[in-house]
């Protein structure tokens, strides 16, 4: 292989323009950026409200780091790691049942409490298979693979399966909703009231959005991900340790 | 707010320049978005005095570092940012290239913010080290050291990478 040190620089320089050579803003991603900017003009309120959820998540996300072994090398002088005090520990998981509504049982068009019908968080390779509900599977360059759900528009982001904790993410049709009552179009208030207390991450970044704890499972997660728009624009259930995605 | 200082038509002009910046800056595509996109929402209501900056495309990439530097203390995923790196165009070299590619992106990835800012500043937007400073926020001779480090990070672990595929082959 052609890799003597001292090109380093050289290589460095034409690998970096190379590897962005193909990113490309289209009128799609530029109006987006315009349009997000613009709506999400902070306040004061959001901020207190976005800020002490981010911690919790950090810290969140730290101990999950820690546990699943996924740290570096720690070379991070110059990057410490965020504070971890007792004030900022993650609220405690509290499934409450809202009275006023009655959980829906668990079917197809119910995304929860342990998956989505018969597919279920955490199943195999060959049990998701068994269940029908899995199509297409394809490789990824880490350790998951991504796959389709079977007769699902293809509108509908891939779920991913990890090669070492089986159904990491399911990602199900519009038309599905929580137990809780909670689907695509929601308001982030909404959530909020069916999940008080778990709300882990109210994020202003685009793509992400509160990840709160499930009721009735302690290893997941449910994303609602609200681009930006203070409606949830997709929703999906995570294994807490799921090694796919941050 | 209206939009008589140009944002609109900066973002237009200067997105696909910015975005490339970004996707290398937080090392991948996904978070390279999210980070345009959050400082161009921190920059839109104060627009007027980008607007009136010097060089206001470098003062968006300034905000960019130091928002990627400052805010980014979750702690960095090492998987995520290789599943949203933009497809190798075709036409070039075989698979090892790619596989050099990527070795290299895992490399930057894991590299401290800091690091990887400066060089990617440096090799990438072939900043001055002086303007290197002005965006990380630090004096000229950390930018040098920032640098040094990252490089010779990259070479020791290339260095290793080929030492496995020799004990491998």
């Amino acid at each position: 292989m052609m890799t003597t040190p001292n090109d380093l620089d050289g290589r460095l320089r034409a690998e970096l323009i190379e590897s962005v050579s193909d990113v490309h803003a289209d009128m799609f991603t530029v109006n987006r950026l315009i349009e997000t900017a613009k709506q999400e003009v902070p306040t004061r309120t959001s901020r207190r409200v976005w800020i002490a959820p981010m911690l919790a998540a950090a810290a969140v996300v730290a101990i999950v780091t820690v546990t699943t072994a996924v740290v570096a090398t720690s070379n991070d002088a110059d990057h410490p790691a965020p504070p971890l005090h007792s004030n900022v520990t993650a609220p405690v998981p509290t499934p409450t049942p809202d009275p006023t509504s009655t959980p829906v049982q668990a079917g197809n068009d119910v995304l929860g409490p342990d998956g989505l019908g018969a597919l279920k968080l955490g199943m195999n390779r060959q049990q998701a298979m068994a269940t029908g509900e899995v199509g297409e599977v394809s490789p990824t360059e880490n350790q998951c693979d991504s796959y389709k759900l079977v007769g699902a528009p293809a509108t509908v982001t891939d779920g991913y399966l990890s090669h070492s904790l089986g159904i990491a993410l399911i990602v199900p049709p519009a038309n599905v909703r929580t137990p809780e009552g909670i689907g695509i179009g929601s308001s982030i208030a909404d959530v909020m009231r069916a999940y008080p207390g778990t709300v882990y991450n109210i994020s202003t970044r685009q793509n992400l959005g509160p990840r709160v704890l499930v009721p009735g499972n302690p290893n997941a997660y449910y994303r609602f991900p609200d681009g930006g728009t203070g409606k949830v624009t997709r929703i999906s259930i995570e294994l807490k340790n799921q090694d796919c995605f941050d | 707010m209206n939009d008589s200082y140009g944002f609109e038509q900066f973002v237009k002009a200067h997105a696909t320049e910015l975005l490339k910046s970004a996707t290398l800056l937080a090392a991948g595509r996904q978070r390279g978005e999210e980070l345009l996109q959050d400082t161009l929402t921190h920059l839109y209501p104060r627009w007027e005095s980008v607007a009136r900056a010097d060089q206001p495309l470098a003062y968006v990439r300034r905000t960019m570092v130091n928002r990627l530097i400052s805010h980014n203390r979750l702690p960095r995923n090492r998987e995520i940012s290789l599943a949203y790196l933009p497809e190798r165009q075709s036409g070039h070299d075989p698979a090892d290239a790619v596989v050099n590619r990527h070795a290299l992106w895992q490399m930057l990835a894991e590299l401290p913010e800091r690091q990887r800012a400066a060089v990617v500043l440096r090799y990438f937007n072939d900043l001055p080290d002086n303007q290197i400073a002005e965006a990380i926020g630090c004096r000229e001779v950390t930018v040098r050291s920032l640098v040094s480090r990252a490089l010779a990070e990259l070479r020791r672990r290339e260095q290793m990478a080929s030492l496995q595929e020799q004990a491998g082959s």
